[in-house]
């Protein structure tokens, strides 16, 4: 490079600089020179009166105050402090000055004190939003997948982890890498990267699970449901499901999904052999959702009796009154024997489908989620989350729930945080919340997943689905994973869960193909 | 030394500016680019903002969708993207021109323009295209600067080779295959050099392969064939146009190259020796005649004027006028110019009349007014009167890559919005979005609905990203503007109206089900005309009278002049098949139509004595419902 055209190129990249830090800059606050504000200000994603962890990325929002000049300060209890001054609304706090912050100040109070210029030139100071920096940190990534809210036919699809100390994000795997293949719920070992299950729908390859156990990677031919690792990580608990979808016209949520049947089982990974177990699939119920407790010597999952006949028509008579109740069976995995299933908390108690259990790693607590009735709590307005202490089978609802949906939800290595969709900012679109849960089972404030940008949620088109902590990367890169999900081999798996009609009722025009197609 | 003779001004110059002014004045006035703006799933989305450029330079394949969405953009006026069009395929020529130079073509430099005759045969489907040629344009291009770069020892020429095929195929997808196979007959052939040539067509599969299928984690198909014109996701319209515009640059780019071997013209040019292969020719002496004709130096125009003559006979061949009407009949729906879309129609063959042109006709026959008077005017057919009957075959029926291409989802659901069905209309505009993408209209209608009903958050995330699409983006903040005073719109006229007729009353549906959803929107709001013309002419093509006869007392809810055309006929055939008296709602039936009910049993049996006889019985009976009912044709006879 000619000396003369590298030096224009620094000029140009120091002037580039410096406009870029007018843009948001530190600055004392104008503490002495403003009015005071009798309100907190309004700020987009609300990051208000929650418990943060000492770990997480920059919390970045947008002021909703008319201003023509903003400034904040960010204050720890512990003393540092953060000032920025902008002309634009979004605060972008710089990522070094607020992890010194938050790690020094764990368990204590964090506030954010908002100063707005308005357009006559005087200063106006908001009451603080106080948060809590919690002592526990959250586990480091979150690993999700996102799609658009999809109807019978996907694209795009892909699977991504999240790095929470910051705002990376790593695509693990995408449908186009598989002829535009659907990749469903993935499942992961004790919050652990190491041991995984991808699950994959393609209509080229077949429905199939990708086992990783540490680099390596494994084409199980057959297709898991929702899928738990026991916490040996011998064996994977999995559920079989007839899904079928349909949709409502007048309601709210246009789609709807129903299991004409289900069952569970369970794939030993040693052995690569498939099982199941009458306690785990009686042709008399459907049973759904397994999870372990965190000694493995029970497998919570839900069930419900057949309120149709039948195993064809879509959607079956009575599928609004279709509920199910939270049960669990003992399970030794040594002798691999399997107890009686036993009632956890039943439905006709509750008045709702209690669906998607997950216990906490200490095993005190499980969180689930209730609602009016059916298998999948997304497409249900009416779904919340509860937490059951197992120790004196009392359940409530935390004061984290929405008007909307809530569910999906996972537990962080340590136990104290959750993640969970809801659907509350829109009632459309799905997005990943975080709340701490004390020992007490007391879950707090959520707050929204951080983005670099804080109007990021604002016109994104995609749902975050199925969040699950884990403390480490995934190992297998993209390329591998694809590989092993293309290749036409595979570990042959029969699946155990046969799905055969106690009645023959099929009447024309009530054969459906699964719920789900691929767009190409 | 002989001198290459220098190429006139008038031959380069003038020829050229010349065809590609006829080029651009055909692409302007006769495909008309607005035509296909947004007017095919195919139709690239382009979003501004770092999101989507980071997008476009990270993904495999997004640059040149990026630049193509780009350029799209000017469709929306005619005569710019007619500009557009004529731009990349005359930068397109350029390089071509650059090649055949490079290859020692100097005096045939005409054929350059040949491809951009593939390309106006392949606009002459109307049907989008753009994305294709910048991707042509840029492994063109790329490889014309492979060719130029001042670098003569094969080492750096590898490298420079390397550098350009990782940004090509990045940027280019399978198109890199070409520039890879370009690069290398160049090599070969021009350069006469073996290990930069053998290196370049080895990459057409190591590159793929390796960046693509193994680095990239792509699916061998898209490895090896995204954004050429044989991908599945490239539209099957002037597929074969688009593969000539692929095809003839290597091809023509090779011939030139033997051509120029076989003559020893370059080498001799440059004062080298002869090439082996031509002095053993000359010796045995059967290239001789050969190679007289690969230095003949015909008259410069005689090129010239073939390339015009060749594109005049491409286009009038090629031009497809019914596919052109069709296509401009979803432009006039998507515009509500409802004469424009029937009086296309009429001009439209059975072949090309499909279920959407037949959407397209009765909802342009609803909103001036004249469904029930002249539905059988065209051609009908009881699945036609919404599109989305086709979609009411199982899932299993369905071809999911076809529906991808024709783009069915892409077309649908502004007609059930209108109707009322507006969950049906929020799950196709989801299916289209997941299909085809984030589309300015799909997003827009999706902010409709949203706000329709009541749930302006998520209408805003619509309405936000479509603030990032150029030409809706002040749609979307006006929108916006006024969500902030009235979140609700309460008092925009068509919020009022998809209020007014929107289903209330849940019930669950897997698909379209014609008749109950009618009945269903005239049991919510009884008012809604549209729905009563649409189930009565539901019941008109499905041949159901017995509920044509139940439903005519709806007709007290509206304000008709009378009983309309088809109505009258219906009620004759009813009356006569089942012998009982439908309620005409104080209406008479003319005497016109009661004549020709009398008529038409005789005029039929005289039909069936000679042609000319049945010819007269089709003109005269061919528009009518009788004539739909007794034979199920319909739109034959006098307009």
């Amino acid at each position: 490079m000619n000396p003369k055209n590298g030096l224009q190129l620094i000029v140009l990249l120091t002037l580039v600089g410096l406009v870029a830090s007018c843009s948001v800059r530190q600055a004392e606050p104008p503490a002495g020179e403003a009015t005071r504000g009798d309100r907190l200000p309004r700020i987009r994603p609300d990051y208000s009166g929650t418990v943060i962890p000492p770990n997480i990325a920059p919390l970045n929002f947008a002021i909703e105050e008319p201003g023509s000049q903003f400034h904040v300060t960010i204050r720890a209890e512990s003393g540092g402090s953060i000032d920025l001054r902008s002309k634009s609304p979004s605060v972008v706090i710089p990522h070094r000055q607020w992890r010194r912050l938050l790690e020094a100040s764990k368990g204590r109070e964090l506030s954010f004190d908002v100063y707005v210029k308005s357009d006559n030139g005087g200063w106006r100071r908001f009451d603080p939003i106080t948060n809590e920096i919690a002592s526990e940190e959250i586990d480091k990534y979150l690993v999700y997948r996102l799609i658009h809210p999809i109807y019978n036919y996907w694209r795009d699809v892909g699977i991504y982890e999240r790095d929470l100390e910051g705002y990376r994000q790593r695509e693990l795997l995408h449908g186009r890498s598989m002829s535009n293949a659907c990749l469903n719920c993935h499942s992961f070992l004790n919050n652990r990267a190491s041991s995984c299950t991808i699950g994959i729908r393609s209509a080229e390859l077949g429905n199939s699970v990708l086992l990783v156990q540490g680099k390596s990677v494994a084409k199980i031919g057959t297709a898991f449901g929702y899928t738990a690792w026991h916490p040996t990580g011998r064996v994977v608990a999995y559920s079989a499901n007839k899904v079928r979808q349909f949709f409502h016209w007048a309601r709210a949520e246009v789609r709807d999904v129903v299991d004409l049947d289900s069952g569970l089982a369970y794939y030993d990974v040693a052995a690569q052999k498939a099982k199941t177990h009458p306690s785990l699939s009686d042709p008399d119920r459907l049973e759904t959702y397994p999870t372990w407790t965190p000694d493995g010597k029970y497998l919570y999952f839900c069930s419900a009796a057949f309120p149709w006949e039948g195993r064809y028509k879509v959607p079956p008579d009575n599928f609004d009154q279709c509920r199910y109740d939270l049960m669990r069976v003992s399970y030794d995995v040594d002798s691999d024997t399997w107890g009686t299933p036993e009632m956890v908390l039943s439905s006709e108690k509750t008045g709702l489908s209690i669906l998607l259990p997950r216990i906490s790693p200490d095993g005190r607590f499980v969180l689930f989620c209730m609602c009016d009735y059916g298998c999948f709590p997304i497409y249900q307005p009416s779904s919340d989350l509860y937490l059951m202490d197992l120790q004196t089978g009392e359940y409530w609802a935390p004061g984290i729930n929405s008007d909307l949906s809530e569910s999906w939800h996972s537990w962080s290595a340590n136990g104290r945080w959750i993640v969970f969709s809801s659907k509350r900012r829109d009632g459309l679109f799905t997005r990943s919340y975080i709340s701490y849960v004390d020992t007490t089972g007391e879950a707090h404030k959520p707050f929204i997943l951080p983005q670099k940008d804080p109007t990021f949620y604002d016109s994104y088109l995609k749902t975050y689905s199925v969040p699950e902590f884990v403390v480490e990367p995934l190992q297998p890169r993209q390329r591998h994973l694809a590989e092993a999900a293309r290749w036409p081999g595979g570990i042959k798996v029969e699946s155990p869960v046969k799905f055969e009609p106690r009645t023959e009722t099929r009447e024309p025009g009530t054969e459906w193909q699964d719920a789900w197609q691929p767009a190409r | 030394m002989e001198q290459p003779p220098r190429p006139r001004f008038a031959w380069t110059l003038v020829f050229p500016a010349l065809f590609f002014v006829l080029f651009y004045v055909y692409i302007w006035l006769v495909i008309d680019p607005r035509v296909l703006y947004e007017g095919d799933a195919s139709f690239p989305v382009f979003s501004m903002g770092g999101p989507s450029l980071q997008a476009a330079v990270t993904h495999y394949g997004r640059l040149v969708e990026y630049i193509s969405g780009f350029l799209a953009q000017s469709y929306c006026v005619s005569w710019l993207g007619a500009l557009g069009i004529t731009a990349v395929t005359g930068l397109i020529c350029m390089s071509l021109d650059v090649l055949v130079r490079a290859m020692g073509g100097s005096r045939v430099r005409f054929i350059a323009l040949i491809p951009a005759v593939a390309i106006l045969a392949a606009h002459n489907y109307c049907f989008y295209q753009l994305t294709l040629l910048v991707a042509l344009l840029l492994a063109l291009a790329c490889a014309a600067l492979y060719a130029r770069a001042p670098l003569k020892r094969d080492l750096p020429r590898i490298a420079a080779f390397l550098v350009l095929s990782v940004l090509v195929y990045f940027a280019a997808g399978g198109v890199y295959l070409l520039f890879a196979l370009v690069a290398g007959a160049y090599e070969l052939l021009a350069r006469q050099r073996r290990l930069p040539g053998l290196i370049a067509f080895l990459s057409m599969e190591a590159v793929p392969y390796f960046l693509g299928a193994r680095m990239l984690a792509l699916d061998l198909i898209d490895a090896f064939a995204y954004l050429l014109p044989y991908h599945p996701d490239a539209s099957s319209w002037g597929r074969e146009a688009v593969v000539w515009a692929y095809v003839l640059p290597p091809v023509l780019l090779v011939a030139v190259g033997i051509w120029t071997l076989i003559g020893g013209h370059r080498r001799a040019r440059e004062g080298a020796p002869e090439v082996r292969l031509g002095e053993a020719a000359e010796r045995a002496g059967k290239w001789r005649r050969l190679k007289r004709l690969a230095t003949a130096r015909p008259h410069p125009a005689v090129g010239w004027l073939l390339c015009l003559a060749l594109s005049a006979t491409v286009v009038f061949q090629t031009y497809d006028s019914q596919n052109a009407a069709r296509i401009r009949m979803d432009y006039y729906t998507r515009c509500r110019m409802w004469d424009k879309v029937l009086s296309t129609a009429q001009n439209l063959r059975p072949g090309h009349y499909d279920s959407l042109a037949a959407q397209h006709v009765n909802e342009a026959l609803y909103h001036t007014g004249r469904l029930p008077y002249e539905m059988f005017h065209y051609p009908q057919q009881p699945e036609w009167l919404l599109a989305d009957m086709e979609l009411s075959r199982s899932l299993a029926e369905r071809d999911t890559r076809g529906l991808q291409v024709n783009g069915l989802y892409f077309q649908i659901g502004d007609l059930d919005l209108q109707l009322g069905l507006v969950n049906e209309a929020e799950s196709e505009a989801h299916e289209a979005l997941v299909v085809h993408g984030e589309h300015g209209p799909i997003l827009y209608r999706l902010a409709l609905i949203n706000i329709a009903k009541k749930r302006p958050e998520a209408a805003r995330v619509f309405l936000r990203a479509l603030t990032r699409h150029l030409l809706y983006r002040r749609r979307a903040e006006d929108l916006l503007e006024r969500l902030e005073t009235d979140p609700l719109l309460s008092s925009d006229p068509m919020v009022q109206h998809l209020r007014g007729v929107m289903l209330l009353e849940d019930e669950t549906f897997f698909d379209f089900s014609g008749e109950h959803d009618y009945r269903a929107l005239l049991d919510r709001n009884k008012h809604n005309r549209m729905a009563f013309e649409y189930l009565m002419a539901y019941c008109l093509l499905t041949g159901k009278l017995e509920e044509f006869a139940e439903n005519l007392p709806r007709l007290r809810d509206f304000d008709y002049p009378g009983l309309p055309r088809h109505y009258q006929e219906a009620i004759l055939i009813y009356e006569d098949v089942t012998g009982k008296r439908a309620d005409r709602c104080g209406h008479e039936i003319s005497d016109q139509v009661r004549q020709q009910f009398t008529q038409f049993p005789k005029d039929m049996k005289m039909g069936a004595t000679s042609e000319a006889a049945a010819e007269a019985v089709v003109l005269r009976y061919g528009n009518t419902y009788l004539c739909y009912y007794t034979t199920g044709l319909s739109g034959l006879g006098k307009p």
